[in-house]
C-alpha cells in the first residue's frame, strides 16, 4: 500500500513511552501471544500492509532492538527467531533453536538447532553461523548495541552442525531470555555480514518467513514470502508492505484511512480510540516496568537521596497520566505486574506532597536547594511529561525544575553520557533477566542512574544463579524494595502495546516483539 | 548582463554556497550529542563514544573536517553517510524526485489558481472580486502548512477518503496513484504560494494597465482580455517569474513540515532526520545540494528577462 517516512526512532523514548506484548500462546512457530480474531483456518495469500513505529537504520540483526517500537517486526520477519518467551509467564519456548541448555548450572550452555535450517540462499544455518554472529555480536570493534547482554559471552564453539556450546562470564540460569529478548536471536548469513553495511541492507539474507524485495528508505519496505521458510506452510502472507510513523496519530489515521491493514502502537490514548471505533486490538501486552523518569543519583541535586525522594513524593503520577494519555494509562504500584509471580504492590509509594515539602525545606536549609533539569526526548508524551511534573512542582517550595528539551540524538546522548540530572527513559521487561538486571546493576551500560547499591546487586546476583521460583521471588523483591527506599527512577506509567487493526494470525513475544510468520488476511 | 558581472555573481554565489556548509559543520557541532550516540544506541559508553568518534574523524578540528569534505565535494564525491554507509549522491538522487515533483506540482496548482484570480482582480481593481480574491489571499497567506496540513487530510483523506492520508507512490507505480498521493501535500504546500503570487500579479498588472502603451491598444480597439492577455500580462509577470525560481529554489528545502506530516521520503525529511541522528555528511551533501540548485536558479531567472523583456536585452548590449 502506502509508505512513510523515516525517522530514527529512539530507543530510550520509544522504549520509554510505551511498549507491549501480548496475550495467549500459540504453537510451532513459538511465539508467545497470539492475536486477531482469527474466526477459522489461515487464508494463504495477500500482502499485508503494516504501519511500524520506526524505521530501522540498518538491517544488520545486530543494530536492530528486540521490542515493538524498534523494528523487532523487521528483525523477526527477515531473520525469524532462534527461541521465543511468552510475554506474560517468560516461559521460553523453542524455535529455530530445539534448546537451550546449561550443562553446569549457568557457565555453560548448549545450543541446539532444527535439523535442516537454511538461509534463504540456501546455504545453512549451522552451528557455525550463530557462532559468527554471536562472535560479530560481542566483538568490541563493532560496538553495536547489542554488545549490552553480547559482552557476557566469553567463547563460543560448535560441537556439531547443530550444536553451539557457548561459556558465560556471569553465570546466569536464565540466558534463554536474554536471546529471546534481544538482538541474540536473530542469525544472519554470515557470508551477507561480510558484504558490509550497504551490501547487506540491499540484499539481507536470514531464515525468517519473509525476504526482502526492495526498500526506499524514507518509504516503504517491501517483503516477500520465504518459499524456504522451515516452519511450513507459514508463512501465510505473500508479502508485507511495511511503512512507519513516529506519529501515534498519523499512524492510527492510515489504518481508520484503509491505507494499512494494521498498526503498531504504543499510545494508551490510541488504543482508547481504536477501542471506540470497534477496531480489532490484537495481542495487547502489558510487560513489567514502564515508561520512568531516572534520576542521575551521581550528580547534585540527585545525589543525595532525600532530592529524588522529595521529588518523587511531590509528584501525583495520577495527575501525570491524565496530562499525557488523558487517564487512559495506568500508573505502576509495583516493578512487576499484577500478574507477574514478582509482583509486591508494596514497596513503590505514592505521592506525599508534605513529605516532599518537609524534604525540600531541609534540603534549602543545608544550602541545597532542589535545583535541576529535565531532559526529554523530542515526543509529545515525553514533553507533557515533563511540563505536567514541572507545573506541579511550581506549587512547592524551594525546589525549581526546567525542561531541556532534545532531539533524539541530544537526548540519547545525555542518558548514555550521564549527562544530565533528570531524564525521560524506560524500564520493561518480561521476565527481570536481563532487563531489570541491566537497569540496577552497579556496573551495568544500561544503568542510567549509576544507582550502586550492594544489597541490589547482590540480590540481582543471587537471583541470577536460581532457578527455584520462591527464591527469586525473594531476590526480586529485595530488589523492589531497595528501589523503593532509593527512588532511582519514577516509574510513571505502566507500557501498553498491541497491534490495531483486522489482521490475523499476529503473534508477539518479550516485550512487544511481533512475529508476522502466522499473520493472515481475512480478505 | 556583462561577463564581469556574470562572474561577480557566480563569484559571490560560491561564497553563499561555502558559508552555508561551513554553518551546517560549525553548527552541528556545537550542537549536544553525536551520530556515535545513534549508532552505539543505548548500550553507548562514553569511552566507545569517543573511540567512535575518532574513528569517524570527528573529533578533527571542525575546519579540517569540512576542508576534507569541501575536497572531495568539488570533484563531485559528497561523502557516504555515517549511518547508512550510501553515497550521499545516491541518496540525494532516490530523494530529490519526491521533493521535485512536490515543489513543481505546488508550484503549477499555485500559478493555476493564482493567475486567474490576480487577472480577474486587476481587471477592476477595487470591486468586489478584488476584495474578496485579496481577502483569501491573506487568509492563505497566513495559514501555516502544519495547520492546513492536517485540515486538509481530516476532510479530504478521512472524512471525504479522496486522498491517502500519507506515503508516496512512484511514478513507476503509475500516474494515478502518483498523483493521488502528491496532490494533498502539494496543495498544502502551494497554499501560501497562490497567495504570495495572486498579490504580487495582481499589482504588477494594476500598475502596467495603467501604462500610457496599453492605453494606446484600448484605443485600437482591441479587446480588454486580449489587451489583459497580450500586452500587460507579460511584462507584468517579471516580478512573478523572480518569485517563482526563489520559491521553487526555496521549496526545494522548504517542505520539511509537510514532508513530514504526510511521511514523504522527500529531501525535506532526509534533512530533519540526518540533522537529528546528527549525520553531518548526508547535511552538508544536501544544503550544497539545495544552495547550488538556488543559485542555479537565480541565474536562470535573469537569462529569463531578457527572453521576457527585449528593453532587458538591449540594457545588456548597451
Amino acid at each position: 500500500m502506502h509508505r512513510r517516512r523515516h525517522s530514527l526512532l529512539a530507543l530510550a523514548v520509544t522504549a520509554a513511552l510505551a511498549l507491549s506484548a501480548c496475550g495467549g500462546s500459540d504453537d510451532d512457530g513459538g511465539s508467545g501471544g497470539s492475536g486477531g480474531s482469527g474466526s477459522g483456518e489461515p487464508v494463504p495469500g495477500g500482502t499485508a500492509a503494516i504501519g511500524m513505529v520506526s524505521e530501522p537504520r540498518t538491517l544488520d540483526p545486530a543494530y536492530l532492538s528486540n521490542n515493538l517500537t524498534t523494528n523487532a517486526l523487521v528483525g523477526n520477519a527477515l531473520y525469524g527467531s532462534l527461541v521465543t518467551n511468552d510475554p506474560v509467564t517468560g516461559e521460553v519456548s523453542p524455535s529455530m533453536a530445539e534448546s537451550v541448555e546449561t550443562t553446569d548450572g549457568g557457565t555453560t550452555y548448549r545450543l541446539v538447532l532444527r535439523e535442516g535450517l537454511t538461509f534463504s540462499d540456501g546455504t545453512p544455518l549451522d552451528a557455525a553461523a550463530v557462532q559468527a554472529n554471536w562472535d560479530r555480536a560481542r566483538s568490541v570493534e563493532l560496538r553495536a548495541p547489542v554488545i549490552a547482554v553480547a559482552i557476557n559471552i566469553t567463547a563460543t564453539t560448535p560441537v556439531d552442525p547443530r550444536t553451539l556450546e557457548f561459556t558465560l562470564r556471569t553465570p546466569t540460569l536464565a540466558f534463554d531470555q536474554t536471546i529471546a529478548t534481544s538482538a541474540l536471536n536473530w542469525i544472519a548469513s554470515p557470508a551477507a555480514l561480510a558484504g558490509g553495511q550497504a551490501a547487506l541492507d540491499a540484499a539481507p539474507i536470514g531464515a525468517g518467513p519473509f525476504v526482502l524485495e526492495s526498500w526506499t528508505r524514507g518509504g516503504a519496505m517491501e517483503l516477500v514470502r520465504n518459499d524456504t521458510y522451515w516452519d511450513a506452510p507459514r508463512p501465510y502472507l505473500d508479502g508485507l508492505t511495511l511503512t512507519a510513523q513516529n506519529d501515534a496519530v498519523q499512524r492510527f489515521n492510515t489504518l481508520q484511512s484503509g491505507q494499512v491493514d494494521a498498526i503498531l502502537n504504543n499510545s494508551p490514548v490510541i488504543t482508547q480510540r481504536a477501542e471506540d471505533a470497534g477496531i480489532a486490538v490484537a495481542v495487547p501486552s502489558e510487560p513489567n516496568g514502564g515508561s520512568t523518569v531516572v534520576f542521575q543519583t551521581q550528580t547534585a541535586p540527585f545525589d543525595d537521596v532525600r532530592a529524588r525522594e522529595a521529588v518523587y513524593k511531590a509528584i501525583d503520577l495520577d495527575v501525570v497520566q491524565s496530562a499525557v494519555f488523558n487517564g487512559a494509562g495506568t500508573v505502576p504500584r509495583s516493578l512487576f505486574g499484577e500478574e507477574s509471580p514478582f509482583y509486591t504492590g508494596e514497596y513503590l509509594s505514592g505521592s506525599d506532597p508534605e513529605r516532599a515539602q518537609e524534604l525540600f525545606d531541609e534540603l534549602a536549609d543545608e544550602g541545597t536547594p532542589v535545583e535541576f533539569t529535565m531532559v526529554t526526548f523530542p515526543t509529545t508524551e515525553a514533553l507533557a511529561v515533563a511540563q505536567s511534573m514541572q507545573s506541579q512542582l511550581a506549587a512547592f517550595d524551594n525546589v525549581t525544575m526546567e525542561i531541556d528539551n532534545r532531539d533524539f540524538a541530544g537526548a540519547q546522548g545525555a542518558l548514555t553520557g550521564g549527562q544530565f540530572q533528570a531524564s525521560i527513559a524506560g524500564l520493561q521487561f518480561v521476565d527481570p533477566e536481563p532487563q531489570l538486571y541491566s537497569g540496577l546493576y552497579s556496573t551495568s551500560f544500561l544503568n542510567f542512574s549509576k544507582i550502586a547499591d550492594p544489597e541490589i546487586d547482590e540480590a540481582l546476583d543471587a537471583a541470577r544463579l536460581t532457578a527455584d521460583e520462591s527464591a527469586r521471588t525473594e531476590y526480586y523483591t529485595t530488589v523492589e524494595e531497595r528501589v523503593g527506599e532509593l527512588y532511582p527512577f519514577i516509574i510513571w506509567s505502566a507500557t501498553r502495546e498491541n497491534v490495531l487493526g483486522d489482521l490475523q494470525g499476529v503473534e508477539l513475544y518479550g516485550t512487544g516483539s511481533v512475529v508476522l510468520s502466522g499473520a493472515w488476511l481475512d480478505e | 548582463m556583462t561577463l564581469l558581472g556574470t562572474l561577480r555573481k557566480v563569484a559571490r554565489s560560491l561564497l553563499v554556497v561555502l558559508l552555508v556548509t561551513f554553518m551546517v559543520v560549525a553548527l552541528l557541532s556545537l550542537a549536544p550529542g553525536s551520530v556515535a550516540t545513534i549508532i552505539l544506541g543505548p548500550a553507548a559508553t562514553p569511552e566507545s563514544e569517543a573511540a567512535l568518534i575518532s574513528e569517524l574523524g570527528l573529533d578533527r578540528p571542525v575546519w579540517t573536517q569540512y576542508l576534507d569534505w569541501l575536497g572531495n565535494a568539488v570533484q563531485g564525491d559528497l561523502g557516504t553517510s555515517l549511518l547508512t554507509d550510501l553515497p550521499v549522491t545516491d541518496i540525494i538522487a532516490e530523494r530529490l524526485p519526491v521533493t521535485l515533483e512536490l515543489a513543481l506540482l505546488a508550484q503549477v496548482i499555485a500559478l493555476g489558481i493564482a493567475v486567474p484570480l490576480a487577472i480577474a482582480a486587476a481587471a477592476r481593481p477595487g470591486s468586489v472580486v478584488d476584495r474578496i480574491t485579496s481577502a483569501l489571499a491573506s487568509a492563505s497567506l497566513s495559514i501555516p502548512a502544519f495547520v492546513a496540513a492536517p485540515i486538509l487530510v481530516y476532510f479530504l483523506a478521512l472524512q471525504l477518503d479522496l486522498f491517502p492520508v500519507s506515503g508516496w507512490n512512484d511514478l513507476s507505480e503509475g500516474i494515478g496513484p502518483n498523483l493521488e498521493s502528491a496532490l494533498l501535500p502539494a496543495f498544502a504546500i502551494a497554499l501560501a504560494e497562490i497567495a504570495a503570487f495572486q498579490r504580487l500579479l495582481r499589482t504588477d498588472l494594476v500598475g502596467t494597465l495603467r501604462e500610457d502603451y496599453i492605453a494606446a491598444a484600448r484605443a485600437k480597439g482591441m479587446s480588454p482580455t486580449f489587451v489583459m492577455l497580450r500586452h500587460a500580462l507579460r511584462p507584468s509577470s517579471f516580478s512573478l517569474i523572480t518569485l517563482l525560481a526563489i520559491s521553487t529554489g526555496r521549496l526545494l528545502g522548504g517542505t520539511v513540515i509537510v514532508e513530514t506530516l504526510f511521511s514523504l521520503p522527500g529531501l525535506g525529511s532526509l534533512v530533519v532526520n540526518s540533522i537529528t541522528s546528527r549525520d553531518v555528511i548526508v547535511v552538508q551533501g544536501v544544503v550544497a545540494f539545495i544552495a547550488v540548485v538556488y543559485v542555479a536558479l537565480n541565474t536562470a531567472v535573469d537569462v529569463g528577462y531578457g527572453l521576457l523583456d527585449p528593453r532587458v536585452r538591449k540594457e545588456a548590449r548597451a
